[in-house]
């Protein structure tokens, strides 16, 4: 049963998600590290969703790495409010129609 | 294009072409009834994903700002004990769904509305602010697990997309034209052996009656 969720960021992402709850908690360190603890969590058969901030998740180059559909690994913004530069959706629309569209939704 | 010296010019030959021409014909009408829907199924999960992106990350940005103050007013070494302290109880339930044969994951999220009492950390050390963050902590990660659904959802679906239309393709540009061809190759061969025949009968009458 997959129910397990992880992060791998900043100081103040991980104490934010600790706070709320979250079991699995990983500082970035360098890249090696970084990669040894996403492996492992990705790995781990009970884990559900991974967050990765910001700049972890472009070092690591993410958005290239052939996944599974679980675990979910998906970029979060770091707690300086970096935003993942590559947006997984924008690329995805951009792919499947083959120009780059704007998707609202109405509140 | 074309390579109709494979095949045996054959009558036989022609009428299983011809079999395989509308099978082909169909799969690819059925394909893209499937890429229709699909892109349906994708175009509405892109607005749900792009709303549900905007949510998530302006709570996450809100939170941090909450967080920062609580840092400084509480003391990072104290914030990261209290975390410490937490109890780890943040638990998602995951399932998969199909949407068009997609495997899609579904989270389900088993939190409710927590009491201070019941985080885990001592309140005689902590201050409200700290509630505060980790409240707006856990509704955050709400949003997040929800967005988490909806984008690899997304993605699962694009990917499929992209294949079935590669296939529609396959069959549209190469397999159809080339059986039309190769049928086309086979019915004028078989034209011009009857022609050849009908000829030769008329030749032979011909030579007949001058005898």
């Amino acid at each position: 049963m997959r129910q397990k969720v992880g992060v791998i960021g900043d100081l103040e992402t991980i104490i934010g998600f600790g706070l709320a709850g979250v079991g699995e908690l990983y500082t970035a360190g360098t890249m090696e590290e970084n990669l040894a603890n996403l492996k492992k969590m990705m790995e781990d058969p009970e884990m559900g969703i991974i967050f990765v901030t910001a700049s972890v998740a472009e070092e690591l180059e993410l958005d290239r790495m052939k996944k599974e559909v679980f675990p979910i690994v998906i970029p979060i913004p770091d707690s300086r409010g970096r935003k993942p530069k590559v947006d997984l959706t924008e690329k995805a629309v951009t792919r499947t129609l083959g120009t780059k569209v704007v998707i609202r939704r109405e509140e | 294009m074309a390579m109709p010296s494979a095949t045996s010019q054959t009558r036989m030959e022609l009428i299983n072409l011809r079999k395989k021409l509308v099978l082909a014909q169909r799969g690819k009408d059925l394909l893209q009834e499937k890429m229709d829907a699909l892109v349906m199924e994708f175009f509405y999960i892109a607005r749900e994903v792009t709303y549900a992106k905007k949510v998530a990350f302006k709570s996450l940005e809100e939170a941090h700002r909450l967080l920062t103050v609580c840092l400084g007013v509480n003391g990072t070494l104290e914030t990261l004990q209290h975390m410490r302290e937490v109890k780890k109880d943040f638990k998602v339930e995951i399932s998969s769904k199909l949407i068009m044969g997609v495997e899609t994951p579904l989270v389900t999220v088993h939190a409710r509305e927590k009491k201070v009492t019941e985080r885990g950390y001592g309140l005689y050390t902590s201050n409200p602010l700290l509630d505060k963050v980790a409240e707006k902590f856990e509704e955050t990660l709400k949003y997040l697990c929800k967005l988490a659904e909806l984008e690899s959802s997304l993605l699962a679906i694009a990917e499929e997309l992209e294949k079935t239309k590669r296939r529609v393709n396959a069959l549209e540009h190469v397999i159809i034209p080339e059986v039309k061809e190769t049928i086309r190759m086979i019915e004028m061969k078989l034209g011009e052996i009857e022609r050849d025949n009908f000829v030769r009968l008329k030749r032979m009458k011909t030579l007949r009656e001058r005898r």
